[in-house]
């Protein structure tokens, strides 16, 4: 054999892997980010074909399905009876139950007006707070307002979830529309950004290692998701658990997944990272509740 | 003070050598069952273990992941076998990309030397 041309070759294909360095330039420019990054992904995976047509970037609503056709029709044949629907109607008799005070969600700033606005305003950034409020949070503010015990992050009954995947399922089809205008907006967009790249856990990795850097590459028999798409589909249904899993809880997964001490769900870093890769996800369009294996 | 910090010291390299000597020779006695070599690839395709095979297609092993390059012709690749272990423990300047993912197993423990050792006996029969 002739050692010296397998090791260029594996060499060749290594370095054709390449790798997305981020910005870390004095002036953030969140817009100039997330096209060089969909440009990124896109020269990555260019000569992808999806579906019967040439793969565009709004086809990673469906993450990591895009690159298997067969678990593409695995996703087909489970969102031809889906198994989240229980889970809506639950999240709408949630939603419009009273309180014990009389009133309902509707009355809450932000959830008054069309139903199907809501969830398209999430995640924002609250300049008078003066941090990311994500819809986990805005739901559980309006409870504490009228007097209601908040619910747990990532609690067993999934109520929170089921609210959510009632207000994703009324508003499928809007595109993801984070709003960047104020330095607090931008510092938590950065925060976000810094974290998403941070290695970190025993296993030393970052969320950009696997969901950039590997994105559409298989990791053992599970392909990688690019973060391009991450926020649209949540809360999804995972069949490996058979119930709903928020996007928050879904981070903490990933943490625990490279032996890091997860930074807990709805925790400032944690909505830092879903502000970033909610504007990275830009333009895509809403599709929740997802299905997910 | 300063007696008792040096006695802690002693205490401990007592401990070590002790659990160093046992170590051999449960070692030596697991030999005669399994060699370094195949020990090396308990451990390479264990998840708790190593999981090379999350990363890298290895002979022998299903599903592999394609995050690293294929670990094969290891011998003519890394004829310096102190250099693979290095690479595997993770000693500074090792890394082929910025951003590489393979992993600091060594400095970060998720194996011990010993571990390392096997495994890197194991991708010499590669
Ligand atoms: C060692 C690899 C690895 C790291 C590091 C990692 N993940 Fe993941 N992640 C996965 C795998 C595997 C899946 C399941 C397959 C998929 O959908 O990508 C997943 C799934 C996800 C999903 C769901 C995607 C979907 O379409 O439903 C999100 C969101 C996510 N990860 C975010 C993160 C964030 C944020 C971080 C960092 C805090 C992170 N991940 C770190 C491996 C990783
Ligand atoms: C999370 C992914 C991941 C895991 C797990 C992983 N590796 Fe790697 N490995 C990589 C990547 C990526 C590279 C290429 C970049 C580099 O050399 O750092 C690599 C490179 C290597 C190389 C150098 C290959 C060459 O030709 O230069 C060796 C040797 C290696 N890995 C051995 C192992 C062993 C042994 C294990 C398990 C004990 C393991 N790897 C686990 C990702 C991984």
């Amino acid at each position: 054999m002739n050692n010296k041309l397998l090791t260029t070759t594996l060499f060749l294909s290594l370095a054709t892997a390449g790798s997305y360095a981020h910005a870390a330039d004095s002036t953030p420019n969140p817009e100039a980010d997330r096209q060089a990054l969909t440009k990124y992904i896109m020269d990555m995976h260019g000569s992808t074909k999806f579906n019967g047509h040439p793969l565009k970037v709004e086809d990673f609503r469906y993450g990591a399905y895009v690159f298997s056709e067969d678990k593409f029709e695995q996703l087909k044949a489970a969102e031809e009876f889906p198994p989240y629907l229980d889970h809506i109607d639950a999240g709408e008799k949630l939603w419009k139950k009273p309180f014990a005070n009389g009133k309902t969600y509707a009355t809450c700033a932000g959830f008054d007006g069309d139903v199907k606005a809501i969830r398209p305003k999430y995640p924002l950034f609250d300049d008078a707070r003066g941090e990311v409020v994500n819809l986990d949070q805005a739901i559980n503010d309006c409870r504490v307002a009228n007097g209601e015990k908040p619910y747990a992050y990532g609690s067993k009954d999934k109520d929170l979830d089921k609210i959510m995947a009632y207000l994703g399922y009324q508003a499928r089809g809007k595109k993801i529309n984070v709003v960047i205008n104020s330095p607090g907006a931008l510092d938590a967009y950065k925060q976000g950004e810094m974290l998403f790249h941070t290695r970190r856990g025993q296993l030393n990795q970052s969320c950009s290692g696997c969901h950039i850097a590997s994105a559409g590459r298989h990791i053992r028999s599970n392909i990688l998701s690019p973060i391009i798409g991450h926020t649209t589909h949540f809360p999804t249904y995972r069949a490996n658990d058979g119930d709903l899993v928020s996007l928050q809880a879904r981070y903490v997964g990933c943490m625990k997944s490279i032996r890091a001490f997860p930074f807990p769900a709805n925790s400032k870093e944690l909505k830092d990272i879903e502000f970033y890769e909610a504007f990275m996800s830009s333009g895509l369009e809403i599709d929740a509740p997802g299905y997910r294996e | 003070m300063v007696k008792s910090q040096w006695m802690r010291n002693l205490a401990h390299t007592l401990l070590v050598t002790t659990i160093m000597a046992s170590a051999t020779v449960a070692h030596a006695a697991e030999e005669k069952t399994l060699s370094a070599a195949e020990e090396g690839k308990k451990i390479a395709f264990t998840n708790t273990k190593g999981n090379c095979l999350a990363c890298h297609m290895i002979a022998g092993g299903t599903s592999p992941g394609e995050i690293g390059p294929p670990l094969m012709a290891m011998q003519a690749r890394f004829p310096d076998k102190q250099k693979l272990f290095d690479k595997i423990w993770g000693k500074p300047g090792v890394e082929l990309m910025p951003e590489s993912q393979m992993l600091p197993f060594g400095k970060n423990k998720v194996l011990t030397d010993e571990e390392i050792n096997k495994v890197v006996e194991f991708l010499y029969t590669l």
